[in-house]
């Protein structure tokens, strides 16, 4: 027994998108117990140099749904960035990337298994298979943006700790 | 087809072990040009109550090469509280965490496949399938400390971009 498509693709991203609701929910109600404003996240950075807030959130949705989609169609197209957008539609966002991920059939997922890819990363061409797209580009670039948006939420003082980034951990049941 | 656990965590911790090295070497050799003291980096903190830069680099060993170790013996343990180090000690935990990885055998890996596996924090233990832990706990975690220990780095001006944190992607010849 070894990992299938589905499990180290749509399972372990839903573990962690629903992490990340979570984790929004906790800073728009830590705002509502402040009198802070959510909006104020939004274009919040860890160093000038960095992007802001919105982008990591935004990128949590194109390295995980749209991943997908492109091993589904063999074309890595995430949605236009959408920029600066209320706190509240980022959370809108990205509890619809989890509904989306919800919707994916395991079978479907895994009849992608061996695929050959060839896709278009920004400037350059990258010849991947499903697995090694998944394993070496996408879950890592997913957890380097949804660690960044944890901790811009947690240096401005959003009471998260690790659990809340760890999310429901697929345990076995006994 | 199916992932083969070798492949979801030997290759995996590889691919981003060799990055953090690099991009260690990168925080050196930054220092080095600008006159800094890399031991200043030890204790840094992204937010005074998160984890230090020692404390970031030791978990992406041990959520590696430890995670390994837990899935051989049945038994993974929370990381031992140990206090600072000389940036070059890291250095050479992050060059001794590489060759570790690159000794583990394919047969060796693979034949802990299904396993159970627990994590003990005190008393209490979390039961996970050897897929399940590296799925769902040791790849999250390993990536989160991977991110944050790159952030400390990048945030005190050591040139990086995520091409660094990144590292080779495992991409087929044309």
């Amino acid at each position: 027994m070894a990992a299938s498509l589905y499990d180290l693709s749509a399972a372990s991203y839903l573990q962690t998108v629903d992490a990340a609701v979570g984790f929004l929910r906790r800073a728009a109600e830590h705002c509502a117990a402040t009198g802070a404003d959510p909006d104020d996240f939004v274009g919040a950075r860890l160093i000038d140099d960095m992007a802001p807030f919105h982008f990591h959130v935004e990128c949590v949705s194109h390295h995980s749904i749209s991943a997908l989609d492109a091993v589904r169609t063999g074309v890595f197209d995430p949605p236009p960035l959408r920029g600066p957008i209320p706190f509240a539609d980022l959370q809108t966002m990205t509890a619809e990337t989890a509904a989306a991920l919800r919707a994916i059939s395991p079978d479907e997922v895994n009849s992608w298994a061996g695929k050959d890819l060839d896709l278009q990363i920004g400037p350059r061409r990258l010849r991947f298979t499903a697995e090694t797209f998944f394993l070496s580009f996408s879950l890592p670039n997913f957890h380097f943006h949804t660690t960044i948006a944890y901790a811009i939420l947690r240096e401005r003082g959003v009471p998260i700790g690790k659990r809340d980034y760890e999310g429901r951990l697929r345990v076995t049941t006994a | 087809m199916a992932t083969s656990l070798y492949d979801l965590t030997v290759v995996s911790y590889l691919q981003t072990v060799r990055a953090i090295v690099g991009v260690l070497e990168k925080g050196a050799q930054h220092c080095r040009d600008t006159g800094a003291d890399p031991d200043d980096f030890v204790g840094l903190q992204l937010f005074e109550d998160m984890a230090p830069f020692h404390f970031q680099i030791r978990s992406v060993a041990h959520h590696s090469v430890g995670a390994l170790e837990g899935v051989k013996s049945g038994l993974f343990h929370p990381p031992a509280a140990v206090g600072p180090v000389p940036y070059a000690d890291l250095q050479a935990m992050m060059a001794k965490t590489e060759e570790v990885l690159t000794a583990f055998t394919p047969d060796e890996v693979n034949g802990w496949a299904g396993k159970d596996v627990s994590f003990q924090i005190g008393e209490r233990k979390v039961p996970f399938t050897a897929e399940g832990f590296i799925l769902s706990f040791s790849l999250p975690n390993f990536y989160f400390h991977a991110t944050t220990a790159y952030d400390i780095l990048r945030t005190q001006g050591v040139p990086l971009g995520k091409r660094n944190y990144l590292g080779q992607m495992r991409i087929r010849a044309a």
